[in-house]
């Protein structure tokens, strides 16, 4: 069984606690100038999003958690999992339950490259790319000459993600969207 | 990793003045400023000290080793010519960097003979006012410890002390030592509140170099912390002056080392033959100087205020 001592606790290093793969975020190390070292930790809970403050003794050791992040593709959705398919060649599927997609269900996509997170071989998390082009199918008609400044009006996208965009977006247009922020970067193109 | 250095020219500027301030305070303090090697045959027996080990080429021994600070040779001088003496100079620790850590720093250090504790405490506070910094308060750790914990930190047992963390600073905290406990209760939950202050009167347990005593039934060292913004700058010592207690310590350091499969480092032969020839009573500091110009500075880590910060442990 792998293990990590505190000095290698480093960002991004996976760790089990409590049985919960984490992240580690940082590690401060605080040494009085007399007496045993001690680290304060910040993780990242993988499986809650939840962050953990920890305080360890120094050189205290934990489990390694079996996380890895890989691309996957996404394929379909049956009603009860997501299912994304790996890109080394392989053509191995992975099954992602809702809890697993998170909010990252309005971003989903057929044939868009995500990063599955695998805990013991099973999704835990799915990210999306950091930006990604989506089709609007519901908006207010576009506003004719206002190109330029001010005002936005929401608008559904074909993933069911609603965002806030400028009054000139038509229904059917491909637009540019940043995941992080929720938020309208520009047109992509005209379907 | 860039090959910039770290610390702003404007800081740098401001270093180069602010150590010219801290030399000429000590010089019109009647201190004669002392260089010493920083190369050593033994180092600093504390427990949780590492110091650097070096190896000459091609050698396996003896080794030599990087002082942690000037003490050992500063006592020497202190043994055989009773003048007050300081150091400014470098000092080095095998820990990893931090904010508030670098393995290699800047230590001043200074003794003053036929001076007690309370010569000590009083010192540090015309220093923390001549530089600027206000009059710091005065808190013995029991006081401080009681504000926070409504404990006497003196008197709790090692399951109170690791059940004290759970309830007050990480529930998951998994068992350490009384002494390790009391550290994670006044690192995590004492130091903050400590804007400027001299915190005096240590556990026993933390006594290092310096002399106990018994008060209100407790057994605390005389040992001072000034503590600036929540940081560490400054231990004093009222010090140790007794041959045979001081053997007593280092032998119980080694045994200590050895219980905690740490390396066993030699017996400093030298240091115990001067105290042994006779130590004026005297009090000892050690100041940060790194931790001390950032606080001038207003600076919140280290990298800002040190030339350069490429090496780790």
């Amino acid at each position: 069984m792998a293990t990590y001592s505190t000095n290698e606790f480093k960002s991004g290093v996976k760790v089990l606690l409590d049985g919960d793969p984490c992240s580690i975020i940082d590690n401060e190390f605080v040494k009085p100038g007399k007496g045993q070292a001690f680290n304060r930790v910040r993780l990242k809970n993988l499986k809650t999003g939840r962050v953990w403050e920890r305080t360890f003794k120094s050189g205290d050791s934990v489990e390694a958690a079996d996380v890895i992040d890989l691309d996957m593709e996404y394929l379909y959705g049956d009603g009860e999992f997501y299912h994304f398919m790996m890109m080394d060649g392989s053509f191995e599927q992975h099954a992602a339950d809702p809890a697993a997609v998170g909010d990252t269900v309005k971003w989903l996509k057929e044939q868009e490259t995500y990063i599955v997170t695998l805990f013991n071989g099973s999704p835990l998390a799915v990210s999306p790319p950091n930006h990604i082009e989506l089709e609007v199918i519901e908006t207010d008609p576009g506003v004719k000459g206002d190109t330029a400044q001010g005002g936005s009006k929401p608008a559904k996208l074909s993933t069911g993600a609603m965002v806030n965009v400028p009054l000139f977006i038509e229904e059917g247009e491909i637009l540019r969207v940043d995941t992080r922020s929720g938020e309208y970067v520009s047109r992509a193109s005209r379907k | 990793m860039s090959w910039r250095p770290s610390a702003a020219l404007s800081a740098l500027r401001a270093r180069a003045a602010f150590l010219a301030e801290l030399r000429a305070w000590f010089h019109g303090a009647g201190y004669l400023e002392v260089e010493v090697p920083s190369l050593a045959l033994a180092p600093a027996s504390d427990p949780w000290l590492d110091s650097f080990e070096v190896c000459p080429p091609g050698a396996q021994s003896p080794r030599l080793y990087l002082l942690t600070s000037p003490e050992a040779y500063l006592k020497r001088l202190l043994a055989r010519d009773r003048v007050p003496v300081f150091s400014l100079a470098r000092a080095f620790r095998a820990e990893p960097r931090g904010p508030l850590h670098q393995p290699e720093f800047t230590l001043l250090e200074w003794y003053q003979p036929h001076a007690d504790f309370s010569g000590a405490c009083d010192e540090l506070q015309r220093l923390s006012e001549d530089l600027g910094f206000g009059r710091p308060e005065r808190c013995s750790y029991r006081q401080l410890f009681e504000s926070v914990y409504q404990r006497n930190p003196h008197r709790l047992s090692e399951a109170e002390a690791n059940a004290l963390i759970r309830d007050h600073i990480d529930p998951h905290w998994s068992n350490g030592s009384l002494e390790m406990a009391l550290n994670v209760l006044f690192s995590e939950g004492c130091e903050p509140l400590c804007e400027n202050m001299l915190v005096t009167h240590f556990p026993a347990s933390q006594a290092a170099m310096s002399r106990t005593l018994e008060q209100d039934g407790d057994l605390v060292c005389l040992r001072v912390e000034w503590y600036l913004r929540g940081v560490e700058i400054a231990n004093g010592y009222d010090e140790l002056v007794d041959g045979e207690e001081q053997r007593k310590r280092a032998s119980a350091d080694q045994q200590r080392r050895a219980v905690l499969g740490r390396p066993v480092v030699p017996v400093d032969a030298p240091l115990l033959s001067a105290v042994d020839a006779g130590l004026p009573p005297s009090y000892g500091v050690a100041l940060g100087v790194d931790r001390l110009f950032c606080a001038r500075m207003g600076f919140t880590q280290l990298a800002d205020g040190v030339s350069f910060t490429d090496v780790t442990v």
